[in-house]
Protein backbone atom coordinates (compact mmCIF):
# COMPACT_ATOMS: atom_id res chain seq x y z
CA UNK A 1 0.00 0.00 0.00
CA UNK A 2 2.77 2.46 0.86
CA UNK A 3 4.63 1.54 -2.18
CA UNK A 4 1.88 2.02 -4.58
CA UNK A 5 0.86 5.11 -2.85
CA UNK A 6 4.51 6.64 -3.45
CA UNK A 7 4.70 5.91 -6.68
CA UNK A 8 1.31 7.48 -7.14
CA UNK A 9 2.55 10.76 -5.37
CA UNK A 10 5.86 10.59 -6.89
CA UNK A 11 4.12 10.47 -10.54
CA UNK A 12 2.16 13.76 -9.82
CA UNK A 13 3.58 15.50 -7.67
CA UNK A 14 5.59 17.45 -10.07
CA UNK A 15 2.72 18.55 -12.50
CA UNK A 16 0.68 19.34 -9.30
CA UNK A 17 3.56 21.77 -8.49
CA UNK A 18 3.80 23.28 -12.04
CA UNK A 19 0.38 23.86 -12.22
CA UNK A 20 -0.70 25.09 -9.03
CA UNK A 21 1.96 27.76 -9.29
CA UNK A 22 0.72 28.59 -12.93
CA UNK A 23 -2.75 29.10 -11.47
CA UNK A 24 -1.65 31.16 -8.15
CA UNK A 25 0.03 33.25 -10.70
CA UNK A 26 -3.06 34.19 -13.11
CA UNK A 27 -5.45 34.49 -9.90
CA UNK A 28 -2.96 36.94 -8.41
CA UNK A 29 -2.89 38.85 -11.27
CA UNK A 30 -6.16 39.54 -11.72
CA UNK A 31 -6.51 36.93 -14.90
CA UNK A 32 -9.14 34.02 -12.99
CA UNK A 33 -10.79 34.10 -16.90
CA UNK A 34 -7.66 32.88 -18.41
CA UNK A 35 -7.97 29.37 -16.07
CA UNK A 36 -10.45 27.53 -18.40
CA UNK A 37 -7.66 26.70 -20.41
CA UNK A 38 -5.41 25.82 -18.38
CA UNK A 39 -7.52 23.12 -16.59
CA UNK A 40 -8.54 21.80 -20.25
CA UNK A 41 -5.04 21.31 -20.97
CA UNK A 42 -4.61 19.33 -17.43
CA UNK A 43 -8.32 17.37 -17.88
CA UNK A 44 -6.56 16.90 -21.94
CA UNK A 45 -3.47 15.36 -20.75
CA UNK A 46 -5.30 13.08 -18.26
CA UNK A 47 -7.66 12.02 -20.59
CA UNK A 48 -5.49 11.02 -23.25
CA UNK A 49 -2.99 9.54 -21.03
CA UNK A 50 -6.03 7.55 -19.60
CA UNK A 51 -7.26 6.14 -23.26
CA UNK A 52 -3.76 5.36 -24.04
CA UNK A 53 -2.37 3.65 -20.79
CA UNK A 54 -5.98 1.50 -21.14
CA UNK A 55 -5.69 1.00 -25.32
CA UNK A 56 -1.79 -0.34 -23.98
CA UNK A 57 -3.66 -2.51 -21.07
CA UNK A 58 -6.31 -4.05 -21.91
CA UNK A 59 -6.46 -4.35 -26.15
CA UNK A 60 -3.38 -6.29 -26.21
CA UNK A 61 -1.29 -3.67 -27.57
CA UNK A 62 1.89 -3.17 -26.44
CA UNK A 63 4.58 -0.72 -26.81
CA UNK A 64 8.59 -1.34 -26.21
CA UNK A 65 10.64 -0.18 -23.64
CA UNK A 66 12.11 1.91 -26.07
CA UNK A 67 9.15 3.68 -27.40
CA UNK A 68 8.10 4.12 -24.04
CA UNK A 69 11.60 5.83 -22.45
CA UNK A 70 11.58 7.22 -25.95
CA UNK A 71 8.23 9.15 -25.74
CA UNK A 72 9.18 9.71 -21.90
CA UNK A 73 12.34 11.49 -22.95
CA UNK A 74 10.94 13.39 -25.72
CA UNK A 75 8.10 14.77 -23.48
CA UNK A 76 10.12 15.41 -20.44
CA UNK A 77 12.29 17.71 -22.67
CA UNK A 78 9.76 19.42 -24.45
CA UNK A 79 7.73 20.21 -21.54
CA UNK A 80 10.85 21.75 -19.73
CA UNK A 81 11.26 23.97 -22.69
CA UNK A 82 7.14 25.32 -22.42
CA UNK A 83 8.00 25.64 -18.44
CA UNK A 84 11.41 27.52 -18.88
CA UNK A 85 9.23 30.13 -21.33
CA UNK A 86 6.37 30.29 -18.77
CA UNK A 87 8.69 31.46 -15.96
CA UNK A 88 10.64 33.81 -18.40
CA UNK A 89 6.52 35.02 -19.38
CA UNK A 90 5.06 35.31 -16.09
CA UNK A 91 8.65 37.71 -15.12
CA UNK A 92 7.75 39.60 -18.44
CA UNK A 93 4.16 40.27 -17.85
CA UNK A 94 4.19 41.14 -14.32
CA UNK A 95 6.88 44.02 -15.23
CA UNK A 96 3.41 45.49 -17.30
CA UNK A 97 1.47 45.04 -14.25
CA UNK A 98 3.21 47.27 -12.22
CA UNK A 99 4.09 50.00 -15.16
CA UNK A 100 0.21 49.88 -15.21
CA UNK A 101 0.37 48.65 -19.05
CA UNK A 102 -2.77 47.00 -19.10
CA UNK A 103 -2.92 46.71 -22.87
CA UNK A 104 0.09 45.38 -23.13
CA UNK A 105 -0.61 42.64 -20.75
CA UNK A 106 -3.78 41.85 -22.04
CA UNK A 107 -1.97 41.56 -25.45
CA UNK A 108 0.66 39.08 -23.42
CA UNK A 109 -1.62 36.79 -22.08
CA UNK A 110 -3.87 36.70 -24.92
CA UNK A 111 -0.79 35.34 -26.98
CA UNK A 112 0.02 33.20 -24.05
CA UNK A 113 -3.12 31.65 -23.12
CA UNK A 114 -2.76 29.15 -25.79
CA UNK A 115 1.31 28.23 -24.84
CA UNK A 116 0.34 27.87 -21.35
CA UNK A 117 -2.59 25.65 -21.47
CA UNK A 118 -0.27 23.39 -23.84
CA UNK A 119 2.39 24.03 -20.62
CA UNK A 120 -0.08 22.87 -18.37
CA UNK A 121 -0.74 19.81 -20.46
CA UNK A 122 2.93 18.95 -20.87
CA UNK A 123 3.57 19.50 -17.19
CA UNK A 124 1.09 16.60 -16.36
CA UNK A 125 1.15 14.68 -19.47
CA UNK A 126 4.88 14.41 -19.10
CA UNK A 127 4.33 11.51 -17.01
CA UNK A 128 0.76 10.70 -17.54
CA UNK A 129 1.07 7.52 -19.76
CA UNK A 130 3.40 5.86 -17.14
CA UNK A 131 1.13 6.76 -14.50
CA UNK A 132 -2.05 5.57 -16.28
CA UNK A 133 -0.50 2.75 -16.46
CA UNK A 134 0.10 1.83 -13.42
CA UNK A 135 -3.29 2.97 -12.82
CA UNK A 136 -4.98 0.69 -15.08
CA UNK A 137 -2.62 -2.29 -13.79
CA UNK A 138 -4.03 -1.62 -10.31
CA UNK A 139 -7.13 -1.90 -11.49
CA UNK A 140 -6.94 -5.14 -13.28
CA UNK A 141 -5.33 -6.54 -9.50
CA UNK A 142 -8.51 -5.43 -8.20
CA UNK A 143 -9.96 -9.01 -8.61
CA UNK A 144 -7.07 -9.99 -5.98
CA UNK A 145 -6.31 -7.35 -4.19
CA UNK A 146 -7.69 -3.73 -4.48
CA UNK A 147 -4.48 -2.32 -1.89
CA UNK A 148 -2.75 -1.28 -4.96
CA UNK A 149 -5.59 0.95 -6.48
CA UNK A 150 -5.97 2.55 -3.21
CA UNK A 151 -2.60 3.18 -2.70
CA UNK A 152 -1.95 4.59 -6.05
CA UNK A 153 -5.44 6.75 -5.41
CA UNK A 154 -4.17 8.33 -2.51
CA UNK A 155 -0.71 8.72 -3.78
CA UNK A 156 -2.20 11.38 -7.15
CA UNK A 157 -4.80 12.77 -4.57
CA UNK A 158 -1.89 13.54 -2.13
CA UNK A 159 0.37 15.12 -4.83
CA UNK A 160 -2.73 17.16 -5.87
CA UNK A 161 -3.41 18.43 -2.71
CA UNK A 162 0.06 19.52 -2.48
CA UNK A 163 -0.03 21.39 -5.73
CA UNK A 164 -3.22 22.81 -4.12
CA UNK A 165 -1.32 23.95 -0.59
CA UNK A 166 1.49 25.61 -2.65
CA UNK A 167 -1.17 27.91 -4.96
CA UNK A 168 -2.79 28.48 -1.49
CA UNK A 169 0.33 30.04 0.14
CA UNK A 170 1.79 31.60 -3.57
CA UNK A 171 -1.19 33.58 -3.89
CA UNK A 172 -0.33 35.24 -0.09
CA UNK A 173 3.01 36.42 -1.17
CA UNK A 174 3.66 39.42 -2.49
CA UNK A 175 4.37 39.26 -6.14
CA UNK A 176 7.92 40.09 -5.74
CA UNK A 177 8.75 37.26 -3.56
CA UNK A 178 6.23 35.07 -5.43
CA UNK A 179 8.84 35.49 -8.74
CA UNK A 180 11.68 34.96 -6.44
CA UNK A 181 10.90 32.00 -5.13
CA UNK A 182 9.16 30.27 -7.72
CA UNK A 183 10.90 31.47 -10.73
CA UNK A 184 14.11 29.99 -9.01
CA UNK A 185 11.92 26.77 -7.83
CA UNK A 186 10.99 26.05 -11.29
CA UNK A 187 14.52 26.52 -12.51
CA UNK A 188 15.77 23.61 -10.44
CA UNK A 189 12.91 21.41 -10.95
CA UNK A 190 13.10 22.30 -14.86
CA UNK A 191 16.85 21.04 -14.30
CA UNK A 192 15.21 17.76 -12.85
CA UNK A 193 13.36 17.37 -15.78
CA UNK A 194 15.35 17.76 -17.99
CA UNK A 195 17.69 15.60 -16.69
CA UNK A 196 15.11 12.92 -16.21
CA UNK A 197 14.50 13.02 -19.89
CA UNK A 198 17.83 12.63 -20.49
CA UNK A 199 17.85 9.27 -18.66
CA UNK A 200 15.00 8.23 -20.56
CA UNK A 201 16.68 8.89 -24.21
CA UNK A 202 19.48 7.11 -22.93
CA UNK A 203 17.83 3.88 -21.75
CA UNK A 204 15.43 3.82 -25.10
CA UNK A 205 19.45 3.76 -26.71
CA UNK A 206 18.66 7.34 -28.27
CA UNK A 207 21.62 8.93 -26.18
CA UNK A 208 24.64 7.68 -24.89
CA UNK A 209 26.52 7.20 -21.95
CA UNK A 210 24.04 4.94 -20.11
CA UNK A 211 26.75 3.13 -17.97
CA UNK A 212 28.99 6.08 -17.47
CA UNK A 213 27.78 6.90 -13.93
CA UNK A 214 28.83 9.73 -12.45
CA UNK A 215 27.64 9.25 -8.90
CA UNK A 216 25.17 6.04 -6.95
CA UNK A 217 24.14 6.73 -4.03
CA UNK A 218 21.06 4.64 -4.27
CA UNK A 219 21.84 2.73 -0.60
CA UNK A 220 22.17 5.94 1.09
CA UNK A 221 18.73 7.48 -0.60
CA UNK A 222 16.70 4.27 -1.96
CA UNK A 223 14.28 5.39 -4.74
CA UNK A 224 11.35 3.23 -3.35
CA UNK A 225 11.61 5.36 -0.09
CA UNK A 226 9.73 8.11 0.79
CA UNK A 227 12.14 10.76 0.54
CA UNK A 228 13.47 9.19 -2.60
CA UNK A 229 10.24 9.96 -3.43
CA UNK A 230 10.17 12.92 -2.69
CA UNK A 231 13.34 14.38 -4.18
CA UNK A 232 12.36 12.59 -7.55
CA UNK A 233 9.04 14.11 -7.76
CA UNK A 234 9.70 17.46 -6.79
CA UNK A 235 13.48 17.50 -7.88
CA UNK A 236 13.76 15.07 -10.82
CA UNK A 237 16.87 13.97 -8.84
CA UNK A 238 17.79 10.24 -9.59
CA UNK A 239 19.84 8.62 -6.47
CA UNK A 240 21.60 6.98 -9.70
CA UNK A 241 23.20 9.91 -12.39
CA UNK A 242 24.98 9.23 -15.71
CA UNK A 243 27.33 12.01 -16.38
CA UNK A 244 25.28 13.03 -19.58
CA UNK A 245 22.71 13.75 -16.45
CA UNK A 246 24.99 15.73 -14.60
CA UNK A 247 26.36 17.75 -17.10
CA UNK A 248 22.88 18.82 -18.81
CA UNK A 249 21.49 19.57 -15.50
CA UNK A 250 24.91 21.93 -14.84
CA UNK A 251 24.56 23.06 -18.07
CA UNK A 252 20.77 24.38 -17.98
CA UNK A 253 20.26 25.19 -14.14
CA UNK A 254 23.68 28.07 -14.10
CA UNK A 255 23.06 29.66 -17.11
CA UNK A 256 19.15 29.84 -16.68
CA UNK A 257 19.21 31.00 -13.36
CA UNK A 258 21.90 33.71 -13.97
CA UNK A 259 19.99 35.10 -16.26
CA UNK A 260 16.52 34.93 -14.10
CA UNK A 261 18.54 36.98 -11.80
CA UNK A 262 20.31 38.77 -13.90
CA UNK A 263 18.98 40.66 -17.17
CA UNK A 264 15.80 41.43 -15.77
CA UNK A 265 17.54 44.92 -14.07
CA UNK A 266 19.38 46.09 -17.38
CA UNK A 267 15.73 45.28 -19.08
CA UNK A 268 14.24 47.52 -16.77
CA UNK A 269 16.36 49.84 -17.49
CA UNK A 270 15.93 50.52 -20.74
CA UNK A 271 12.66 49.69 -21.43
CA UNK A 272 10.58 50.82 -18.22
CA UNK A 273 12.34 53.94 -17.41
CA UNK A 274 8.89 54.81 -15.06
CA UNK A 275 9.66 52.43 -12.23
CA UNK A 276 13.38 52.51 -10.72
CA UNK A 277 14.46 48.72 -10.31
CA UNK A 278 13.44 48.21 -7.12
CA UNK A 279 9.73 49.17 -7.29
CA UNK A 280 9.76 47.29 -10.74
CA UNK A 281 8.65 44.16 -9.57
CA UNK A 282 7.07 44.63 -6.24
CA UNK A 283 3.76 45.76 -4.93
CA UNK B 1 -11.10 25.28 -26.46
CA UNK B 2 -9.25 25.19 -29.75
CA UNK B 3 -5.22 25.61 -28.21
CA UNK B 4 -6.41 22.87 -26.31
CA UNK B 5 -7.46 20.23 -29.17
CA UNK B 6 -4.32 21.68 -31.18
CA UNK B 7 -2.10 20.34 -28.08
CA UNK B 8 -3.87 17.62 -27.59
CA UNK B 9 -3.40 16.40 -31.49
CA UNK B 10 0.16 17.45 -31.01
CA UNK B 11 0.80 15.09 -27.88
CA UNK B 12 -1.23 12.34 -30.24
CA UNK B 13 0.87 13.02 -33.25
CA UNK B 14 4.04 12.58 -30.86
CA UNK B 15 2.89 9.14 -29.99
CA UNK B 16 2.55 8.29 -33.68
CA UNK B 17 5.95 9.30 -34.46
CA UNK B 18 7.32 7.43 -31.20
CA UNK B 19 5.81 4.31 -32.16
CA UNK B 20 7.30 5.10 -36.33
CA UNK B 21 10.07 6.33 -35.48
CA UNK B 22 10.99 3.20 -32.70
CA UNK B 23 9.16 0.74 -34.42
CA UNK B 24 7.73 -0.50 -30.78
CA UNK B 25 4.05 0.15 -30.70
CA UNK B 26 1.38 -2.53 -31.36
CA UNK B 27 1.79 -6.05 -31.70
CA UNK B 28 0.09 -8.39 -29.37
CA UNK B 29 1.14 -8.91 -26.06
CA UNK B 30 -0.63 -13.03 -25.97
CA UNK B 31 1.91 -13.52 -28.82
CA UNK B 32 4.22 -16.74 -28.38
CA UNK B 33 5.50 -18.63 -25.53
CA UNK B 34 3.95 -17.26 -21.82
CA UNK B 35 6.27 -17.33 -19.10
CA UNK B 36 5.85 -16.24 -15.68
CA UNK B 37 7.97 -14.10 -13.44
CA UNK B 38 7.58 -13.62 -9.75
CA UNK B 39 9.43 -11.02 -8.16
CA UNK B 40 9.37 -11.05 -4.63
CA UNK B 41 11.87 -8.58 -2.14
CA UNK B 42 14.04 -11.21 -1.97
CA UNK B 43 13.28 -13.88 -5.17
CA UNK B 44 12.87 -13.36 -8.60
CA UNK B 45 11.16 -16.84 -9.75
CA UNK B 46 10.57 -17.89 -13.62
CA UNK B 47 8.60 -21.12 -14.59
CA UNK B 48 10.61 -22.15 -17.17
CA UNK B 49 14.46 -21.07 -17.88
CA UNK B 50 14.38 -22.47 -21.17
CA UNK B 51 12.40 -20.72 -23.76
CA UNK B 52 11.81 -21.19 -27.30
CA UNK B 53 13.24 -18.25 -30.11
CA UNK B 54 10.11 -16.22 -31.33
CA UNK B 55 7.90 -13.83 -29.87
CA UNK B 56 8.21 -14.36 -25.99
CA UNK B 57 5.51 -13.28 -23.13
CA UNK B 58 6.18 -12.57 -19.53
CA UNK B 59 3.79 -12.06 -17.05
CA UNK B 60 5.44 -10.66 -14.21
CA UNK B 61 3.64 -9.94 -10.59
CA UNK B 62 4.80 -8.40 -7.98
CA UNK B 63 4.27 -10.64 -4.44
CA UNK B 64 7.04 -8.59 -2.60
CA UNK B 65 6.16 -5.18 -0.22
CA UNK B 66 8.36 -2.82 -2.90
CA UNK B 67 8.24 -2.01 -5.67
CA UNK B 68 10.52 -3.86 -8.12
CA UNK B 69 11.54 -3.99 -11.61
CA UNK B 70 11.90 -6.26 -14.16
CA UNK B 71 14.66 -6.51 -16.98
CA UNK B 72 15.82 -9.16 -19.75
CA UNK B 73 19.41 -8.31 -20.22
CA UNK B 74 21.35 -9.88 -23.41
CA UNK B 75 25.24 -10.51 -23.64
CA UNK B 76 27.42 -7.88 -24.06
CA UNK B 77 31.33 -7.71 -23.93
CA UNK B 78 31.12 -10.66 -22.17
CA UNK B 79 28.51 -9.35 -19.34
CA UNK B 80 24.82 -9.57 -19.24
CA UNK B 81 24.31 -5.61 -19.43
CA UNK B 82 22.42 -4.96 -22.94
CA UNK B 83 18.53 -4.02 -22.21
CA UNK B 84 16.61 -6.29 -24.08
CA UNK B 85 13.52 -5.33 -22.22
CA UNK B 86 12.31 -3.67 -18.84
CA UNK B 87 9.56 -2.99 -17.15
CA UNK B 88 9.52 -0.05 -14.15
CA UNK B 89 7.52 1.09 -11.10
CA UNK B 90 5.97 -2.17 -11.14
CA UNK B 91 3.84 -1.99 -7.59
CA UNK B 92 3.25 -4.41 -4.67
CA UNK B 93 0.35 -6.54 -5.03
CA UNK B 94 -0.30 -5.72 -9.13
CA UNK B 95 1.15 -7.33 -12.29
CA UNK B 96 3.16 -6.44 -15.53
CA UNK B 97 3.31 -8.00 -19.08
CA UNK B 98 6.85 -7.74 -20.71
CA UNK B 99 6.41 -8.69 -24.50
CA UNK B 100 9.94 -9.54 -26.76
CA UNK B 101 10.82 -11.22 -29.80
CA UNK B 102 13.99 -13.42 -28.73
CA UNK B 103 16.86 -14.92 -30.78
CA UNK B 104 18.72 -18.25 -29.59
CA UNK B 105 21.35 -17.58 -27.01
CA UNK B 106 22.09 -16.90 -23.36
CA UNK B 107 20.43 -13.98 -21.78
CA UNK B 108 19.70 -13.26 -18.12
CA UNK B 109 16.26 -11.85 -16.23
CA UNK B 110 17.17 -9.72 -13.40
CA UNK B 111 14.42 -8.60 -10.44
CA UNK B 112 15.09 -5.50 -8.93
CA UNK B 113 13.06 -4.69 -5.57
CA UNK B 114 13.42 -1.21 -4.17
CA UNK B 115 14.29 -0.36 -7.94
CA UNK B 116 17.79 -0.15 -7.61
CA UNK B 117 21.45 -2.28 -8.57
CA UNK B 118 21.98 -4.98 -10.45
CA UNK B 119 19.24 -7.10 -9.24
CA UNK B 120 18.08 -10.81 -8.41
CA UNK B 121 19.51 -12.22 -11.62
CA UNK B 122 18.12 -15.87 -13.47
CA UNK B 123 19.59 -16.82 -15.91
CA UNK B 124 17.55 -18.09 -19.11
CA UNK B 125 18.29 -19.80 -22.48
CA UNK B 126 16.61 -19.21 -25.92
CA UNK B 127 16.92 -22.14 -28.04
Amino acid sequence: MIANFLIGLREGLEGALVVGILVAYLVQTGNRRKLPPIWAGVAGAVAVSLAFGALLSFASATMSFRAQEALAGGLSIVAAGFVTWMIFWMRRTARYLKSELQGRLDAALAMGTGALALTALLAVGREGLETALFLWTAVKATGQTTQPLIGAALGLATAVSIGYLIYRRAVRLNLATFFRWTGAALVVVVGGVLAYGVHDLQEAGLLPGLTSVAFDVSAAVPPTSWYGTILKGVLGFSPESTWLQVAVWLAYVVPVLTLFFMPARTTRRITAPVSTPSTAVSH
Amino acid sequence: MPPTMLSTSLVLSAVALTCAAVAGCGGSAAAGQRTTITSSDNACVLSTTTLRAGDNTFAISNTGKSTTEVYLYARQDGRFTKVVEEKEHIGPGTTATLSAYLQAGSYEVACKPGEKGDGIRAPITVR
